[in-house]
Formats: structure tokens, C-alpha cells, sequence
């Protein structure tokens, strides 16, 4: 085999040339099809990120005039000196603020997840960062501070929920992660656990910037299900959730929903429906930036799930 | 600029309790190709151990103002015993490929970004995110930087005594078998995976706590030379259909943490600029859409 062979896949010997000539051949198969047809990536499949980039390049040139509207392939003078800047420009950490609901009721609790771990297969690449949770009150008022510095393979959890006062109360956790030095993101994503007697339900947080406004679709569930929307203030200042329900066929039905500064409040869905499949729609608009998530769970809240709207 | 198709979406399959609803957002779908008229074609595939179970073919033309067939864009798979997840083959999928029929390109190949529900008639509703079949920028850059996929969820709970389990969802809806490795992290568990072509395996993690023990939480670690389309499931030990959530797997992010000051001055001051112009576009458009009479 030559050194200068353009090989994709050197299993089988298949080279980038006979990928591209059977794309151009039969343009709307899948790539996988494609990949398929000259035996690309059938052996041990390392190849196929490669496959995959190149696959994706294509769109981007006006190598596949009939999937893409060629371009003037030169980048232009601005983007070009840009370019040229950011390479003399000295680096900078960025850091990230994330917010998470946090629910308290019997038997019920919130745990905010951080990990920076490590896989065996790749070794230690991620950056160290520093992190630091605030957990707040639906009023917006700060109950608990955790800060910490998580270096790779190291990971903590903030049982935010403790914090809160009352059997039964809401709140918001905001996590703000900056890393240190040099390395990857690798998994400082934050996550949170909503914690039953005999359940737990997980989902990551979300950006702490927030939206005006938010769509979803749900269906109606069983009977007795409790669905809710959310609704955590991105801003320090007073803000107000215009909430629309629509449930299949039937009229709209409005609410307006106050929040506090950097507070949070929930919006319970009315229970409507003839069926569990019913889908109904809910339209949140807010006066200043929010972040919403849906909370579902079984009359008893024995069994809690949240998703991001 | 434009492409011809949007990249495949995969979304898990309903089990014996969870009826599955996947919606496409006609609405966004519209916008996403901003012509006055078109015509595309929405594809749906269910496969389950190596099989293909049902396929629907819906073409639908816009108008400007309206969809031909609005109804081609939900899709319902009913809960049914043969989806018995207590059997972990019994694991199905369903593939989605939307591609243009007239003239007319979508403005991005991955950029609709949609979820499926799943409600009960007895238990409870769980929502979860689609995955990409392929063209998926952080599995790619994953593969390219480190040589494998490095995938990882990192809020794992097992608790055999609260009834508390977790598993991953492997669906592999390509033409070869996948193999993958899970890992505990700060255990010396291991163990290797296979998937048969279109085919979805359900694995429970429970499987891999040392003998004895019967609890563990920390980060699960999938690598694999291939790209699984992984989902994590979090659900009741001793009736695996009983699900609380299902959230799509992190691609182990290989982003470098630090960029140049003057690309992250830029970054700050266009965020600033599009929250300004989102304030007015956004709040109106919602407005408008949730007073649209009916």
C-alpha cells in the first residue's frame, strides 16, 4: 500500500476517493447505505468518525452540488483577520452558571450531582474546576453556599433540598463551574437527582441565561398524575410567567405567575383529558428571562421525573 | 446554503406500561426551510431485534400557511407485550428521516431538535430527547480526539433496596453489530456489550455491582469503537417497565476549556446583541402563537 493513499477505512483498503464517487453515484442514500455498498467500515468501524466528518465536510463544500447550494469557498477578509487575531490572542478559562430546581416534600429530595471522572480508556484529560452551588429559596434568598475545587476523578454531592425550610417548598440550586488551566470539559456538566422513597429521576441542568419563552406538549397521563411547569427567575429582578393551557380541542385557559428575584415558583397543569395519550399544549411567556421544567409524578409523588421545557 | 434531508433521528420505543408519541414540530420544520411552498417526505421505521416491525411513508406538502396532513407529523406506537422490557431484546426503536420531495433545502441537516412522550394508562408519563443516527458534532470530535466513543452519564443511583435501579439503552440502528464496553467508574467492573444490527439491548447495571453489594452511584463510563446510540434509564428494579426518566447519554465532551480572549469578547458581545433582538421576536411570536384562535 502506498503511504500517500488517501485510505479511509484501512481494513478493507478503501480509499476517501471511492467514498465520495459512491455518494455522488446514489446521492440520497444513507450513509451508512453508502458505507455499506464499497465495504466501508465493516471490519473493526475505527474508521467511521472519519466517515463521518468527511460525510459532513461534503455538505459544507460544493462537493455535493445537489445537497448543498454552492459557495464561495475562500473565507472572507473578516473572518480570515479574526482568525489571525484569535491565534495571537492570549487564552481565557470560560465559566458556565447552570440552574437546577430543587423540590422538598416528605420523602422527597433534591441532590445536585458534580462529577469530573475520569475514563479508564482515556486517562486523566479533563480540566480542574471550581465550582460553587447556591442553593436559594422560591423567594430568591440564598439558605446555603458550597464551594469546592474538583479535579479529575473527584466528584460531590449538594443535597440542595436540606437547606430549604418547610415540610413541603421549592427552590433553585445555581452552579457555576470555572475551570482551571488547561484540558477538556469531559463530564462537569451538572446533573440533579429528584430523589423518592422508592424512585429517583434524573436530568441535567440547564444554562442559566434563560429564555422568554418556552413550548411543550404533554400528554395527559393517568389518572391522578401531577403535571407542573417549573419556573426559575434568570434575573435579579421581578418577573412574571404568562402561562397558556390548551388542552385538545378545548379553549385556552391563562395564568399569570409571579416570580421573585432569582425565585421560583410552579404552575400546576389542570387535569383535563378523556385519555392518557390526549396531548395538551403549554405556551410560558416571560416578562424577563426564565428557565422552565416539567415535573411529572404520580399523585402520591412517590415517583417524580423532570424534564427540561 | 441548504441540504436535502435532515440527519436520521432515533427515539427509544414504548414498553408494556409507556404508549410512544413522537410530534414533529411542523411549525419550526416550516421555518427551517423558509420557502412560500414545498413538499417533503416523512419516513418512520420501528425495528426490534434485527427486524423491521412497521414502516410509514407520509408526504406532505406546505402551502405557505398550512401543512397538506398535519397529522403525518405524529406517530403513536401503542404499549403491547411484546415490547416487554423485562426481556432485554424486547428493547425497540424507531427511526425518523425526513428528506425534501420538491424544490427547497433545509437550513441545517441537524436542526430540528425534537423529543418523544411516553404516557401511562396507569403509571406515569416520561419524556425523553431524540438522538442523531450520525452527525452528531460532539460523538464525532469525541471519536477524532481520543480514538473511540467516549460516552458517560454521571448521576447513576442503584439502590436494590429502595427498588432503585438503572439501565443503559443501547439501540444500534446500523447495518453491523455494535460492541462497547461499560465501565463503574473507581471499580474494577467491566464488561463487554453486543448489539446485533437493528436491534435495541437493554443493560442493566445492576448486573455489574460486586456480589454482595447493593448500592452503588457515580459515573458509568460506554466506550466503543463504534457509535451505539445510548440512552440512560432510570426505572423500578423489580418491574423494569415501571420508568421514572430517560435521558440521552453525554458524549464525553472534548471541547478545550479555554479559548482566545478576543473569540470569547466576541462571543459575550453577540450573546448581548441576540438576547436584545430575541426580547422582541420572542415574546411576541409566543404571544401571537398561544392567542392564535383555534
Amino acid at each position: 500500500m502506498s503511504q500517500t493513499t488517501n485510505y479511509l477505512c484501512w481494513c478493507n483498503g478503501i480509499s476517501a476517493e471511492t467514498f465520495t464517487a459512491a455518494i455522488r453515484a446514489n446521492p440520497r442514500a444513507d450513509l451508512y447505505e453508502i458505507a455499506r455498498s464499497v465495504n466501508l467500515g465493516t471490519k473493526c468501524t475505527s474508521c467511521l468518525a472519519d466517515v463521518e466528518d468527511l460525510y459532513i465536510s461534503l455538505f459544507q463544500s460544493a462537493e455535493r452540488p445537489d445537497m448543498r447550494v454552492p459557495r464561495d469557498e475562500r473565507l472572507p477578509l473578516r473572518r480570515r483577520l479574526w482568525r489571525f487575531i484569535d491565534r495571537l490572542s492570549p487564552k481565557v478559562n470560560v465559566s458556565v452558571r447552570h440552574l437546577a430546581p430543587v423540590i422538598r416534600a416528605p420523602g422527597v429530595r433534591t441532590v445536585v450531582s458534580l462529577a469530573n471522572s475520569v475514563a479508564k480508556k482515556i486517562g486523566p484529560v479533563s480540566a480542574q474546576a471550581d465550582v460553587s452551588v447556591a442553593v436559594r429559596d422560591a423567594g430568591g434568598a440564598v439558605r446555603h453556599r458550597f464551594e469546592t475545587r474538583l479535579r479529575p476523578g473527584e466528584r460531590t454531592d449538594v443535597v440542595a433540598s436540606d437547606h430549604l425550610a418547610g415540610a413541603e417548598s421549592i427552590g433553585t440550586a445555581c452552579v457555576s463551574i470555572l475551570p482551571r488551566g488547561g484540558g477538556v470539559t469531559g463530564t462537569l456538566r451538572p446533573h440533579f437527582r429528584v430523589e423518592c422513597r422508592a424512585a429517583a429521576g434524573s436530568v441535567h441542568t440547564q444554562g442559566a441565561t434563560g429564555a422568554l419563552s418556552a413550548f411543550h406538549l404533554t400528554p395527559r397521563g393517568a389518572p391522578g398524575e401531577r403535571q407542573s411547569v417549573f419556573l426559575m427567575n434568570c434575573t435579579g429582578r421581578r418577573n412574571v410567567a404568562k402561562a397558556v393551557f390548551t388542552p385538545h380541542g378545548g379553549p385556552s385557559r391563562q395564568a399569570a405567575v409571579p416570580l421573585a428575584p432569582n425565585g421560583a415558583a410552579w404552575w400546576h397543569l389542570p387535569a383535563d383529558g378523556a385519555d392518557h395519550t390526549e396531548l395538551r399544549e403549554v405556551v410560558i411567556v416571560g416578562e424577563r428571562n426564565f428557565k422552565s421544567y416539567f415535573v411529572v409524578g404520580t399523585a402520591g409523588f412517590d415517583r417524580i421525573s423532570l424534564d427540561h421545557l | 446554503m441548504g441540504f436535502r434531508f435532515l440527519f436520521p433521528q432515533i427515539s427509544v420505543g414504548p414498553n408494556t406500561e409507556n404508549d410512544l408519541i413522537q410530534t414533529i414540530p411542523g411549525d419550526r420544520l416550516a421555518d427551517l426551510v423558509g420557502r412560500k411552498s414545498f413538499a417533503i417526505l416523512i419516513e418512520r421505521s420501528v425495528y426490534a431485534r434485527g427486524r423491521v416491525l412497521s414502516t410509514q411513508r407520509h408526504e406532505v406538502a406546505w402551502n405557505g400557511a398550512a401543512w397538506s396532513d398535519p397529522g403525518a407529523f405524529q406517530f403513536r406506537l401503542a404499549a403491547a407485550p411484546a415490547f416487554d422490557w423485562r426481556d432485554p431484546a424486547n428493547l425497540a426503536f424507531l427511526e425518523t428521516g425526513i428528506s425534501m420531495l420538491s424544490d427547497g433545502e433545509f437550513a441545517a441537516p441537524d436542526g430540528l431538535a425534537f423529543y418523544s412522550s411516553y404516557p401511562a394508562a396507569s403509571g406515569k408519563t416520561y419524556f425523553s430527547d431524540n438522538a442523531l443516527k450520525y452527525g452528531e458534532r460532539n460523538v464525532i470530535a469525541t471519536h477524532l480526539r481520543f480514538g473511540v466513543l467516549v460516552a458517560c452519564y454521571p448521576n447513576i443511583l442503584i439502590d436494590l433496596d429502595r427498588d432503585i435501579t438503572e439501565s443503559i439503552l443501547f439501540l444500534n440502528p446500523y447495518r453491523s453489530t455494535v460492541s462497547g464496553t461499560v465501565e463503574l467508574e473507581g471499580t474494577a467492573a467491566s464488561r463487554n456489550v453486543a448489539i446485533p444490527t437493528l436491534s435495541g439491548l437493554r443493560f442493566d447495571l445492576a448486573e455489574m455491582l460486586p456480589r454482595g453489594s447493593r448500592a452503588w452511584q457515580g459515573t458509568v463510563f460506554v466506550t466503543s469503537k463504534a457509535r451505539p446510540v445510548l440512552m440512560f434509564c432510570k426505572h423500578s428494579a423489580a418491574q423494569p417497565n415501571v420508568v421514572t426518566t430517560m435521558e440521552h447519554s453525554l458524549a464525553y465532551y472534548a471541547d478545550d476549556v479555554q479559548v482566545a480572549a478576543t473569540q470569547r469578547a466576541r462571543a459575550l458581545f453577540g450573546q448581548h446583541v441576540l438576547r436584545r433582538i430575541e426580547e422582541w421576536r420572542g415574546r411576541r411570536a409566543a404571544l401571537k402563537r398561544a392567542l392564535a384562535p383555534r
